[in-house]
């Protein structure tokens, strides 16, 4: 059987070869003569042709700086963390909150008019100062009078001016 | 002196080691043409061309190592666009044509006629092989394929061509 196969396989081949075989022989020499334009050609570009030039100093420095600065965002995004940073949280003053609320109870006890007044008391306590004063007046100003704590409350910034005005004449 | 360098040789301008190579790849580029052609004239023609278009190009070949599938690239495209301006001629008188001028007995046309029946790049293996009794190392150059690749495509064409034999009658070879 195998026998059978193989002769099977070297007739076929033979059958192959007899189909479409040919022998086939080459002269360089003849086809020289025949392509001298070629030749020519081959000859110019073979001399002429520079070898690769080398890559510049900038491409190089420049593909260098390219792969450290990949390199860096990718360290940089390994390393952030999944879970969200945490926000500061706004923490009001004490003062801030002591203001408000006593702004609250203000409101509730006396409406827009008690916050207009309350917005005008420090006005009135520190508002505006005579712009030169004798020591003798400014003693007087800080002793208490009348149970008044300071004694520069409204009426007396009033008499204060009054001085002023008449100091200047 | 090794293919490698003798590419290399006639990269660089030397006449005699292109001639060296030409003379080696010759029967190889004639059967490649000749699978496409189906004219051992054409296929001379076209192998001389080639031979002629890979010299002024052989100065800017990268890889020398792969000089023997480039070539073979080279006069197969060649071998193609011959055909495409020679359709009238090699219409006239297909394959089995031409071969039945000169072997005229029922198998060997029934061969002829089951090689023109394949594939075009099965035919190139058949006409590589059988043209003119090239070695499998020949094969290997110039196709770029490994020995185990050439031989089992070889065996599958070759099954083919006895499917087509007995189809046609003959089962005595």
């Amino acid at each position: 059987m195998t026998m059978r196969r193989e002769d099977f396989d070297n007739k076929l081949d033979s059958l192959i070869e007899k189909a479409i075989g040919a022998d086939t022989s080459f002269d360089f020499d003849k086809w020289q003569e025949g392509h001298r334009g070629e030749i020519s050609k081959y000859k110019a570009k073979s001399t002429s042709k520079s070898p690769r030039r080398p890559r510049s100093m900038v491409i190089r420095f420049a593909a260098a700086a390219g792969g450290i600065a990949a390199m860096i965002a990718v360290a940089v995004i390994m390393t952030i963390p999944d879970e969200p940073t945490e926000v500061a949280q706004y923490k009001p003053l004490p003062a801030n909150v002591a203001t408000i609320g006593r702004l609250n109870m203000t409101f509730r006890n006396g409406g827009l008019d008690a916050i207009e007044d309350f917005c005008e008391r420090p006005v009135r306590t520190n508002g505006p100062r005579p712009e030169s004063m004798t020591a003798q007046q400014l003693i007087k100003e800080l002793e208490p009078e009348n149970g008044s704590e300071k004694g520069n409350d409204y009426e007396n910034h009033s008499n204060n001016n009054a001085y002023n005005h008449n100091n200047s004449a | 002196m090794t293919e490698t360098k003798l590419v290399e040789a006639a990269a660089k301008g030397d006449l005699e080691s292109f001639g060296v190579l030409c003379e080696k790849y010759y029967p190889a580029l004639v059967a490649i043409a000749c699978s496409v052609l189906k004219d051992h004239h054409l296929a001379q023609d076209a192998t001389q061309n080639s031979f002629a278009k890979a010299m002024v190009a052989l100065p800017g070949l990268r890889n020398h190592k792969r000089f023997g599938p480039w070539l073979g690239r080279i006069c197969r495209n060649m071998a193609m666009d011959m055909a495409t301006g020679n359709k009238r001629h090699i219409a006239g008188m297909d394959i089995s044509q031409i071969q039945a001028e000169q072997k005229s007995d029922d198998s060997t046309e029934a061969v002829t006629e089951a090689v023109a029946a394949l594939k075009p790049g099965e035919r190139e293996i058949i006409y590589l092989r059988y043209y003119n009794r090239m070695s499998y190392k020949q094969m290997t150059d110039i196709l770029g394929l490994s020995k185990p690749a050439i031989n089992g495509r070889l065996k599958r064409i070759k099954v083919k061509i006895a499917d087509h034999l007995k189809q046609n009658g003959i089962t005595e070879i």
